[in-house]
């Protein structure tokens, strides 16, 4: 299991990121969280998938944080209005490559946007579009049919989507200020 | 004219930007999207966002500092505690002939240990410490072997000011687990180096150094990450020392500086 853990820390970061959209609150989730598996170690069973495990571990952990700060609600399964409008690109891209990711504060924004997402939605989409999952492998992993998989990423997508499109204006202009101020 | 609706399930869209179709289905939805600026306009999107998520994991990583430091708590973690260990010898051993005369010597082994691990501890964490930043210390921390044996002598973590600290800040306690050590200590830097205190601080604190100015300083610069300032109180040193991993290290004997320090990054995050 330390191994595990060793081998897998930069996924468990990243895991943790998308889960709180805050480095530091990542930070201290994954500190958490890796206590909790080495005092819990027992409970893993070597067949088991050790991705979604820890991500169980790291969700519920995250939730009983929520929980002590006494925040009530961390958004689940729920109606999400469809996106509407796709009449603009939300962040400015060349060559393929999106260089205002380079802003510290813009990713901060765009991780906190991340974190907002369903967490049962969240959860496929980290899956699939960090891990580079298949719809099988996601569907494995998280013990759901690869139906379940293709709506709630098509929902998670649809989500994120519309809230990058909401942030797009600010987010720029918050780039444009630190560009001026560098 | 064009009608831009478009029957088409976006999740096929989805399937085939994550590369989920079939050669024959692919080409399909290929010569669609090249037909349909509705459906490219989505397919864009899709491709965008996967972009973002790329670009956010590659550039959110651990620092190697945060990475050492979770190895480390890692390896802490899985080490046996003292009593497991006892356990294990005396299940080799059984209660028998010898059981008082072991009961004896492990009184003597117990306590040996305590003395032994509460001194060890202290240096296992400077140690970690020193490691943990060994490329990135300020000259006078990491000039000579000298300075290391130095600071391993004199390092005192204060533990309960560490808990405290991590209480009050965020930033403290992400910095704690960042070196998964100690980032606020107490150390008597007198004899190390040529400065006694010094306050380092990077072009981020201004700030904070600001708050320093009519204080006996001296400025000092050390790389383009890291700025430094020297300061004394009545004999005792401060160190606050940001690096470019964003690590915290608090170093001083004077608790009401210690408490001012606080004070500052507290109300500055």
């Amino acid at each position: 299991m330390e191994e595990l853990l060793k081998s897998n820390l930069d996924k468990i970061f990243s895991y943790s990121l998308f889960i709180t959209g805050n480095r530091d609150r990542a930070l201290d989730l994954m500190q958490d969280t890796i206590v909790t598996v080495l005092n819990k170690k027992h409970l893993y069973k070597e067949e088991s998938h050790f991705r979604s495990w820890i991500f169980r571990v790291l969700k519920n952990n995250y939730l009983n944080q929520l929980k002590k700060e006494g925040v009530k609600k961390e958004l689940f399964l729920g109606d999400l209005a469809n996106d509407g409008d796709s009449s603009s690109v939300f962040i400015n891209e060349s060559n393929g490559k999106i260089e205002e990711l380079n802003d510290p504060i813009l990713r901060e924004r765009i991780n906190s946007v991340i974190a907002s997402i369903p967490m049962d939605y969240r959860e496929v989409v980290i899956f699939i579009e960090m891990d580079g999952m298949s719809y099988e492998e996601a569907a494995k992993e998280l013990g759901i049919p690869v139906g379940t998989v293709m709506s709630r990423l098509h929902r998670g997508r649809s989500y994120l989507r519309k809230m990058l499109r909401k942030e797009a204006g600010e987010l720029r202009i918050i780039t444009e200020k630190v560009r001026k101020n560098a | 004219m064009h009608d831009t609706r478009c029957n088409l399930n976006e999740i096929f869209i989805e399937q085939f930007a994550d590369g989920e179709l079939d050669l024959k289905e692919s080409s399909e939805i290929s010569a669609h999207l090249e037909n349909c600026p509705e459906c490219r306009k989505k397919y864009d999107e899709i491709k965008l966002v996967k972009r973002v998520i790329t670009g956010i994991k590659e550039r959110e990583v651990l620092s190697v500092i945060e990475k050492e430091g979770f190895i480390s708590l890692i390896d802490r973690a899985v080490k046996p505690s003292f009593a497991t260990r006892i356990g294990t010898v005396m299940k080799s051993h059984g209660f028998s002939v010898g059981f008082s005369f072991f009961s004896f010597a492990s009184f003597i082994f117990l306590f040996s240990y305590y003395i032994y691990t509460s001194d060890k501890e202290n240096s296992l964490v400077v140690n970690e410490i020193i490691s943990a930043h060994r490329h990135s210390l300020p000259d006078e921390f990491n000039g000579t072997e000298n300075t290391e044996a130095e600071l391993q002598k004199n390092f005192k973590v204060d533990k309960k000011l560490m808990k405290k600290l991590a209480k009050i800040s965020p930033v403290v306690r992400g910095r704690y687990t960042s070196i998964a050590a100690n980032p606020v200590a107490k150390i008597n830097l007198e004899g190390i180096g040529k400065n006694k205190g010094t306050l380092f601080m990077s072009k981020k604190n201004h700030h904070l150094k600001e708050l320093f100015d009519d204080k006996d300083c001296v400025v000092k610069t050390h790389d383009e990450e890291c700025k430094a300032r020297h300061f004394q109180e009545k004999e005792n040193d401060l160190v606050y020392w940001e690096n470019q991993d964003n690590d915290y290290i608090f170093i001083t004997e004077s608790s009401g500086m210690m408490a001012e320090m606080v004070q500052l990054i507290s109300s500055d995050y």
